[in-house]
Formats: structure tokens, sequence, C-alpha cells
């Protein structure tokens, strides 16, 4: 297993002068199921528009994906490499049918024909969505699909890491269940951005919390949300069920 | 927030949807372009037309009303042209109709009534195709028709963000007038409600404005350079080329007989 991203000392500001990210660095392993957490305006979102050069005004190596500077000549390779999935599934979809949709990013690396068809498809049931829905318009969706799909339109791309912001948002607990579910049985890469800390104890083993442009904290999600704290101090909470997992075991007599 | 879509009638399963986009595009144009050199002095290739119109439809298993409340949209400009000819368009000036009003005359002329049939005829003939088209063909095919027809990418390229966007942004903008309703909107003097439009006018441009930057990332991420790749499509079957020449074969029927028979060309 190799190194999926490396970030080393990567700041950014808007335009307007707000340093939104600020000597940042952190290493993800491929495989690893990282939670992104921090409250908002924490950098979270704009973090994660750098993983794909979406944002960019770094030279040389401060962001690097499997080994690859994310520069402007690397761009089509980390663009597969890296799927986003944006916090907003209108904004992603943006083609006249679902099937358009998905097959966007492999047309655009070039796949056509069978290959393509096999690709959509493929990728369509990796996210439960069934075949009746491929031509229908991402309007008529329900939201939960439309999330699901816009999954899909990075999975067709053969993406290895998948950086997902808020992917639980407003879901009813059904549609989140779901894609929790589906999230955990992907093998991808996983860099979640959310506030949904009960889903992030669920899916990763490890969270970063990120707060004024800068990683304060990175451990196991159990330990780390524990810390009330912590957790208080970057305007976040320990998650309900690791309170009441303790309350139970020191109403059981067992130390913590 | 359900809407109506443009092309919602296209999901029922008939021969004709079952044509290849193009065939209808073909057939439908050359029958537009027909009607529209037809001379008016005619009424019987106008009949054929609409009585063929009439049959595709059948045929095609459209329900009547949602038809003709598409028609209806067409109506206004329709009615303008048609309403405003008679007493406008003078010719060699023979007056059908003289009505006194007081002091004035007003006058209607044979040239102009003769006008008005044509481009009512022609422009409900031009509606009805244009809505059987749309009505039997999904939107996303005749894009993809229309641009192995060659007609402008970038054209293409908007029309399919405007077919998958207008009715989120109408939904935003119906979002945005209930709130500002649910806050006694209509209870306020006019310079209030005015500026409460303004506002909500901003605010749309400001959400659209914000929603065009995140498409254009999302579509970056996935790769997009500027150049719109496209799906190929199903080519064109036996079936759809025997029933492109069907079709034409009727356009030029009445078409044919119509200008001959005008044009006084054989005698």
């Amino acid at each position: 297993m190799g190194t999926a991203i490396q970030i080393e000392g990567l700041s950014y500001s808007y335009h307007d002068g707000t340093q939104a990210l600020n000597d940042l660095r952190l290493t993800i392993q491929e495989g690893e199921s990282v939670g992104l957490i921090g409250p908002n305006g924490a950098g979270k979102s704009t973090f994660l528009l750098h993983l794909n050069g979406s944002i960019s005004n770094t030279a040389g190596n401060t962001v690097m994906i499997h080994g690859l500077p994310v520069i402007r000549r690397n761009l089509k390779e980390i663009r597969r490499l890296v799927g986003i999935v944006f916090q907003d599934p209108e904004d992603q979809l943006f083609s006249p049918s679902v099937f358009e949709d998905v097959a966007f990013g492999p047309l655009n690396l070039g796949y056509s024909g069978e290959e393509l068809h096999a690709r959509v498809h493929r990728a369509l049931s990796a996210v439960g969505i069934p075949g009746h829905l491929e031509h229908h318009l991402a309007h008529h969706l329900s939201f939960g699909e439309k999330r699901r799909v816009a999954i899909a339109t990075v999975l067709a791309m053969d993406a290895q890491i998948l950086a997902l912001d808020e992917p639980s948002s407003n879901l009813d607990p059904e549609g989140r269940r779901t894609l929790i579910d589906l999230l955990k049985g992907l093998p991808h890469t996983k860099l979640i951005a959310t506030h949904d800390l009960e889903m992030a104890l669920e899916i990763c083993e490890r969270v970063v919390l990120l707060d004024k442009g800068r990683v304060v904290a990175d451990g196991p999600t159990e330990c780390l949300l524990q810390d009330a704290d912590l957790m208080r101090s970057h305007r976040l909470e320990v998650p309900l069920s690791l309170k009441l997992g303790r309350r139970r075991l020191v109403e059981a007599g067992v130390q913590d | 927030m359900e809407h109506s879509f443009l092309d919602e009638l296209s999901v029922i399963d008939s021969p004709i949807h079952r044509l290849e986009a193009r065939t209808k595009i073909v057939a439908f144009t050359a029958l537009i372009l027909a009607a529209v050199f037809l001379p008016p002095e005619l009424t019987w290739p106008f009949a054929g037309y609409l009585g063929f119109l009439a049959a595709l439809i059948a045929l095609a298993r459209l329900p009547l009303l949602p038809l003709l409340k598409r028609t209806a949209v067409f109506g206004p400009f329709i009615l303008t042209a048609v309403l405003l000819l008679p007493f406008t368009r003078q010719g060699n000036g023979e007056v059908a109709l003289a009505i006194p009003i007081g002091p004035l005359q007003v006058r209607i002329y044979r040239a102009g009534l003769l006008s008005a049939k044509g481009v009512l005829l022609k422009s409900l003939i031009s509606a009805f195709s244009v809505i059987l088209l749309v009505s039997t063909t999904s939107f996303s095919r005749l894009l993809r028709a229309l641009e192995r027809m060659h007609f402008p990418r970038l054209l293409l390229t908007v029309m399919a963000l405007l077919y998958r966007y207008l009715f989120l942004l109408l939904g935003e903008f119906l979002r945005l007038t209930r709130a500002s309703r649910a806050r006694n909107w209509e209870a306020g003097s006019l310079r209030i409600r005015l500026r409460a439009i303004g506002g909500i006018l901003g605010s749309l441009f400001l959400r659209t404005y914000g929603r065009g930057e995140r498409v254009y990332t999302a579509m970056l991420a996935r790769g997009y350079d500027g150049h719109f790749r496209t799906l190929t499509e199903t080519s064109l079957s036996r079936r759809d080329y025997a029933a492109m020449a069907g079709l034409l074969a009727a356009v030029l029927a009445v078409f044919v007989p119509a200008v001959v028979s005008t044009a006084g060309f054989w005698s």
C-alpha cells in the first residue's frame, strides 16, 4: 500500500484575503477511510477542491496524489484518480439524463462504445440505481438517488480516491443508511468532509480535525471524538452514541 | 415540486416514438418548409397537412388535451398576426368589408384576409409539427440527433443546460416568492413590494451565478476541457429510412400538386 494523498504545507487565501488553508500537512495511505471534521468555515470544502486541482495557487509538490504532484500537466490523470462528490448533487448532475451524466467523465477520458456502456452500468449498479432510471432527468430523482448517481459519476471514471463533501446532508434516515452502507462497501481511499460525526464513527477509522485552515488533531476516530474538551473548543460535540456508550459502562460499574 | 416538462409525453411507446430522432427532425422540418411555401389561396393542401398531422398524432397515441394546451402557448403570437393583418395588409387595395365608425371607416382588405388565413394555417401546421416532434422524442435524443446533424455544439450545450436547470431555477424562484409571501409581502405598499421583487431577482441572479460556477467546477472535476464529447447513438435503421421516405413522400404528394396548380405551369 502506497501513499494516496500527501499534503506538505498547503496554504490558500481567497481573493478577499480570507485565509482558508494555512500550512496544512496531511498524509493518507491507500485504502484508508478518513473523516474530515471541523466547524463551518474551517476550510474542509476548500481543502477537498485542492485534491484535484479545482483550486490551486501553489506550484510544485505541495499536493501529491499517488505520487503525482497536482500541477497542470498531471490534471487529467489526477482528475481520474480523485473523484470529488460535491455537496449539492444538482451541481454535479448537469446532463439531460442520468446515463449521460455518468458517461460524462468516461467520455472525457476517451472511452466509447461497449466499454463506455459497461462502465456506466457498472457504476450505477455499484450505487444501487436500477437500470430504468438511466434515461431519467436528474430533476426527477429522489435526493438520495441524486446523491448516489453523483457518486456513480466518479466511480465510472475508476477513481481511486473518493473525496466526499457532506455526503449525508439532506438525506432521510433510510437514505442516509443506504449511503453509509454503500460507502462502507466501497474499497476506495475515502476522505469524507462531514458534520455527521455518527457517520464518521461508522465509516472512518481515522479522523482529521481541521480548524482555521490547519490540522489541529489527527487520530483514531473513536479516540478523538471522545475528547469532549477538544470537540467543544472547535464547535463540535461528542457524538451521542459515544456518550451513551460510556455512561452505560459507568452504570455497569466498569471503569472508563 | 413537480413541473411539467417539454418532453414528458415522450415516454409513451408508439411507432412514432420509436423512430430515430433524425428521421423525425428531417420529416417535420420538410413538412414545416412545405407548409410555409404553400400559396395561401389554396385551402385543400393545408387541410391535407392538418389531416396528416392528426393521423400522426393518433398513431403516436398522444393525449389530445395536453397537446392542445401546448398549442395554446403559440396562441398570442399567431392571433396577433391574424387579427392585425386584415386591417393592415392592403395588397392591391381591394376592400373586402368597410365598417363605418362615426366619421371614420375601418377597412378590411382582401389581401389581408388572405395573408391572415395563410399565417393562421401555416402557424398551426408548424406548431403541431414541433409539438409532435418534442412529444415523441426525449430531449436528450433530440439534442444528440441535432448534434449528429452538425447543429452548432455551443448552442446544443446551452440548450442541454437550460433543459436541466430551468425547472430548478423556477423552483428557486417559487421558494423565494413563497418566503416573501409568508412575511406578508402582498400587504405591503407598492414601494415595498417592488423592492422585494428587486431583492428576489437579485438573489436569484446571485444563486444562478454561484450555481454556474459550481457546475463548471464539477464539470472540470470530471475531465471537461471545453470540448463536449457525446455518446454515439443508435444508427438509422431500415425502418427509419422507410418511415422517412414515406413521410417525405406524403409531404411532397400534397406540396407538388398544390404548387403546380397555382403556378399555372402546365397551362
